[in-house]
C-alpha cells in the first residue's frame, strides 16, 4: 500500500471521514466491476458497492495493510455481493459428476471464438464464486494471491479449482442447456 | 495454465458486452451515507449514555436510601426542628437557578458554533 493511503487511513480514522472520499474515487469503479458481474441489475449493485464501501469506513481500524486497498475493498465488495445472492436464494447450475474429458477438448472450445455466446450463457450458469474467480484471474489478470484473499480462499487450491470450472464450462456450453 | 494465447474465447465471454459505470455522483452519495450513519450512530451513543446515567444514579439512590435512609431521615427531622434552618435555602435556590440559566446561556452559544 502507499504511504499516502496509509497516512489518508490514519487521517480518517483521526476523525476526517472525508478524506475516505479518495478511495471511494479510486477504487469504487473497481468494486462496482466485481459487484455487476454477479449481481446485474444496476441499481442493485449500485447499492451493494456503497454497502461494502460503508462497511469497508465502518471496519476501517481492521486493515492492516497487508494486502493492498483495492483488494481488501474487492474482498469487502465480493462478500457483500455474495451474502445478498444468498439470501435471494439464487440458484446456480451445480455439476458433481465429471464425465471423462481430455484437456486438449476443454482447451479447443474456450478457445474457439465461434463459441462466444455459448461461453457467455454457461458463464452466467456458474456460482458466483466461480464466476468471480474466472473474471479475476481471465479478463483481469489478477495474481492468484489477491484472488485467493478476495474470495477468501487458499492459493494452492484455485489452480485445482480453475481446471474445474473450465471443465464445467465446457459441459455447461456443451449441454448446459438441457441440465 | 498459461493466459497469454490460448483462452481467447473465454477472454472474449467474460468482457462485459457494454461498459457500466457507477454515477459521477457516487462518491459524494456514500460520503453523505456515511456521514448519515455516523451522525446517527453519534445520537444512538449519546442516548445510550444518559440511559445509563439515569440507570447508575437511581440504583446508587435506592442503595443509598436502602442503607442509610432511616439515619438521614432523623437528620433531616433534627435539621427542620432547629429555628434558623432554612436560613440558608433561599441564597442557594437563587445560585442553583442563576448559575442553571447561566449554563444553558452557554451551552447555546457553544452549539451556535
Amino acid at each position: 500500500m502507499q504511504t499516502d493511503e496509509q497516512e489518508l487511513i490514519a487521517r480518517i480514522l483521526d476523525g476526517h471521514a472525508e478524506d475516505f472520499g479518495y478511495f471511494l474515487e479510486r477504487y469504487s469503479q473497481e468494486a462496482f466491476a466485481i459487484v455487476v458481474r454477479l449481481v446485474p441489475q444496476q441499481e442493485d449493485a449500485e447499492e451493494l458497492v456503497q454497502d461494502a464501501f460503508v462497511r469497508a469506513f465502518n471496519r476501517l481500524e481492521t486493515f492492516e495493510g497487508r494486502s493492498s486497498f483495492s483488494t481488501w475493498i474487492c474482498r469487502i465488495a465480493y462478500t457483500t455481493a455474495v451474502s445478498w445472492l444468498r439470501k435471494r436464494r439464487m440458484k446456480y447450475l451445480s455439476i458433481d459428476e465429471q464425465p471423462k474429458l481430455t484437456d486438449t477438448e476443454v482447451d479447443e472450445a474456450l478457445d474457439d471464438e465461434s463459441c462466444i455466446e455459448e461461453l457467455r450463457r454457461a458463464i452466467t450458469l456458474l456460482k458466483p464464486d466461480e464466476q468471480t474467480l474466472i473474471t479475476l484471474y481471465y479478463y483481469d489478470n489478477r495474481p492468484l494471491n489477491d484472488i485467493a484473499y478476495i474470495l477468501d480462499a487458499e492459493p494452492n487450491t484455485l489452480a485445482t479449482r480453475l481446471h474445474r470450472i473450465r471443465r464445467k464450462l465446457y459441459l455447461l456450453m456443451k449441454h448446459g442447456t438441457n441440465n | 495454465m498459461e493466459q497469454t494465447t490460448k483462452d481467447r474465447a473465454l477472454m472474449q465471454a467474460l468482457a462485459p458486452k457494454e461498459s457500466r459505470q457507477l454515477p459521477s455522483n457516487f462518491p459524494y452519495l456514500t460520503l453523505r451515507r456515511i456521514k448519515e450513519e455516523q451522525r446517527l450512530e453519534e445520537r444512538r451513543q449519546h442516548r445510550m449514555a444518559i440511559v445509563t446515567t439515569v440507570v447508575v444514579s437511581l440504583v446508587g439512590i435506592a442503595a443509598l436510601l436502602y442503607l442509610v435512609g432511616s439515619i438521614l431521615w432523623q437528620s433531616l427531622v433534627s435539621i427542620c426542628n432547629q429555628p434558623d434552618a432554612f436560613v440558608l435555602v433561599w441564597p442557594t435556590l437563587f445560585c442553583l437557578i442563576f448559575f442553571a440559566l447561566v449554563n444553558h446561556w452557554l451551552s447555546r452559544q457553544y452549539r451556535k458554533v
